[in-house]
């Protein structure tokens, strides 16, 4: 079952999936998820019989509405008990490496 | 006096109101009886033994002084590692997680403060909440109180596991595709999961957003019905909160009025159901019929699909929810990133478990384009098809009465290797998130080898005190209610 759903999902590039989430993937990793990952594909494949057309999708299970509440001042939440959190902090900032490239 | 690790929340409050006992006394025996079962049990990733004692002092004081808060004052409630406790720890037993302390608190664990109970604990449960076993813990698994070799659900299985031991007579749970009826039908315990909206998910850690729910997991139906009573109605700092203030359930929980007309949908008694959870579920109807309601088949043609569809939306919603987990503001940093981006990766790759990472490339596949359509659009389309198969349902019927979960309590192991198998396990729980229907599960009976059976009970919408008055029903003609199991201590086997 597992070489036929891969067969199916040739597509299924773990490299680039790991990049657009950003975790980096061992080659052990991706040697477990590739046939596991393919399987569920399989498995959800299933949908394709469902006739959709016409049906609308849904994004939730209550209707949402906008509300506005009262324009009133409260106390802020406190930026030092969010700070202590951080890993790294200096002077009130969250320090990180280097993002801007030389 | 029976031991008070074995009354429910609502004897528990019978003693406090007639003065018998204080809620420190409460507290400091079942931090012993914790002490007793955690080495075998491991429900609870931590406690603060001290602020837990602080509580029921100041829960003593309150009383003292006639300003008592009402039914939960005094009485303990466990917490689910979800749900964020002002200064406490708060982890979903992830790795990514630790060390974070919270700098608010949830509103329904607030609720639950302004209604006297002491909360206190972080309860064990399936990384994010991803899992039916909490064998996907960051930290340890957590052993069934009824047979130590087997799971105890997920993913709310150290709140299952803890009231189904003694532990605490109501647990907090968070419920997603079945994550509190599942362990609670796995533990014997009586477990429900509101409609979605009915308790603000503000200060829940989100998994998926449009699926996730809070609620109790507990020994009777009562004490249910008392943990909604306190954290029910709208909240401002939830936009999907649902208008309406509080429900006063726990004492309208006389039986129905009326004969109700209850449905068996035919799909959830398919290929893949233990012939024991079939009986007991066969011989729960013929009680129901006996007590008057009249039991009929129905039909939920696109449930079958549930499944499927929950394991692309959920994950869709949880790779983007999970985004926010990239070592810059909060939770662990990997040490020795070259720069930003390579700071994320690695974060990332050391702080998730395997099923979260999993279901991240799942739900980003889903979600990527040129597949968007294919599999998150048409999952949505699907998903409203089984919202109107249970609309079409409840214009006939009141409730609908199923099993909770295909088999009982499984080993551990058995499945942890094999996602897909795993995930067939929610097949009965997940329909009623994907329409955002309120459903529970009660005890109903124990498999030869002496684990519990849960029966699942679905409503239309805004139905839970019709679903509670079904359950007290049934549990007033049976001996489930109050069960603790029997738990090795240390000093032999005691309950």
């Amino acid at each position: 079952m597992e070489d036929s759903a891969t067969a199916r999902h040739p597509e299924l590039d773990l490299e680039a999936l790991g990049r657009l989430a950003r975790i980096r993937l061992r080659d052990e990793d991706r040697a477990e998820f590739q046939p596991q990952l393919a399987r569920i594909l399989g498995y959800v494949e299933q949908l394709s019989r469902v006739e959709v057309e016409g049906v609308e999708p849904m994004t939730h299970p209550v209707p949402l509405e906008n509300v506005l509440r009262p324009d009133r001042a409260v106390a802020p939440d406190s930026r030092e008990a969010y700070l202590d959190n951080a890993p790294a902090t200096r002077n009130g900032e969250v320090i990180v490496p280097r993002v801007i490239e030389e | 006096m029976t031991a008070l690790h074995t009354c429910t929340a609502g004897d528990l409050g019978t003693l406090l109101d007639r003065g018998e006992v204080g809620s420190l006394e409460i507290t400091e025996h079942l931090l012993a009886r914790l002490e007793a079962c955690e080495p075998r049990i491991r429900a609870f990733l931590s406690w603060e033994g001290e602020d837990a004692r602080a509580r029921a002092r100041a829960s003593d004081e309150r009383r003292r002084r006639g300003e008592s808060r009402g039914p939960l004052e005094g009485v303990p409630v466990a917490l689910k590692d979800i749900v964020a406790v002002e200064g406490q720890p708060l982890g979903c037993a992830s790795r990514i997680l630790e060390g974070f302390r919270s700098p608010y608190t949830a509103t329904a664990v607030r609720r639950l403060e302004e209604a006297g109970a002491v909360v206190f604990g972080r309860l064990n449960m399936d990384e994010f909440a991803m899992g039916s076993s909490t064998e996907n813990s960051g930290y340890h698994p957590t052993a069934n109180p009824w047979d130590n070799r087997r799971v105890p659900g997920g993913s709310s299985g150290g709140s299952a596991a803890a009231v189904a031991a003694g532990e605490a007579p109501i647990a907090l749970g968070s419920d997603t595709g079945g994550s509190i009826r599942q362990p609670a039908a796995f533990c014997g315990t009586v477990g429900l999961k509101p409609t979605y909206g009915r308790i603000s998910r503000y200060g829940l850690v989100a998994f998926a957003s449009s699926l996730d729910q809070i609620g109790p997991l507990a020994r009777s139906v009562e004490d249910v019905a008392l943990f909604l009573d306190a954290t029910c109605g709208h909240d401002p700092r939830d936009s999907t909160s649902l208008p309406g203030g509080p429900p006063a359930w726990a004492g309208r929980l006389a039986p129905p009025e009326g004969p109700l007309r209850l449905g068996v949908p035919r799909e959830f008694f398919g290929e893949g159901l233990a012939p024991e959870v079939r009986e007991a579920v066969e011989k729960a109807l013929r009680f129901y019929e006996q007590a008057g309601h009249s039991v009929e088949e129905v039909d939920l043609p696109h449930a079958e699909y549930g499944v499927a569809v929950y394991y692309i939306v959920a994950t869709a919603e949880a790779s983007s929810n999970l985004a926010r987990f990239d070592g810059i503001r909060y939770g662990q940093r990997a040490p020795g990133a070259e720069d930003g981006i390579d700071l994320y990766y690695r974060t990332r790759e050391e702080g998730f478990g395997p099923e979260v990472v999993r279901r991240i490339l799942l739900g980003t596949y889903v979600l990527s384009s040129g597949y968007y359509d294919a599999y998150y659009l048409r999952a949505q389309k699907v998903r409203t098809l089984v919202q109107r198969d249970f609309e079409e349902v409840f214009a006939r019927v009141d409730a609908l009465v199923s099993p909770t979960t295909p088999t009982v309590a499984f080993r551990e192991g058995d499945k942890i290797d094999d996602p897909l198998a795993m995930y067939l396990n929610d097949i009965y729980t997940i329909p009623a998130n994907l329409a955002g229907l309120p459903a529970l599960s009660v005890p109903c009976g124990f498999s030869p080898e002496g684990m519990p059976i849960g029966l699942q009970l679905m409503g239309p919408v805004l139905a839970e005190e019709r679903l509670l008055q079904l359950a007290r029903q049934f549990e007033e003609g049976h001996d489930f209610r109050g069960q603790v199991a029997p738990v090795e201590t240390g000093e032999g086997r005691s309950s």
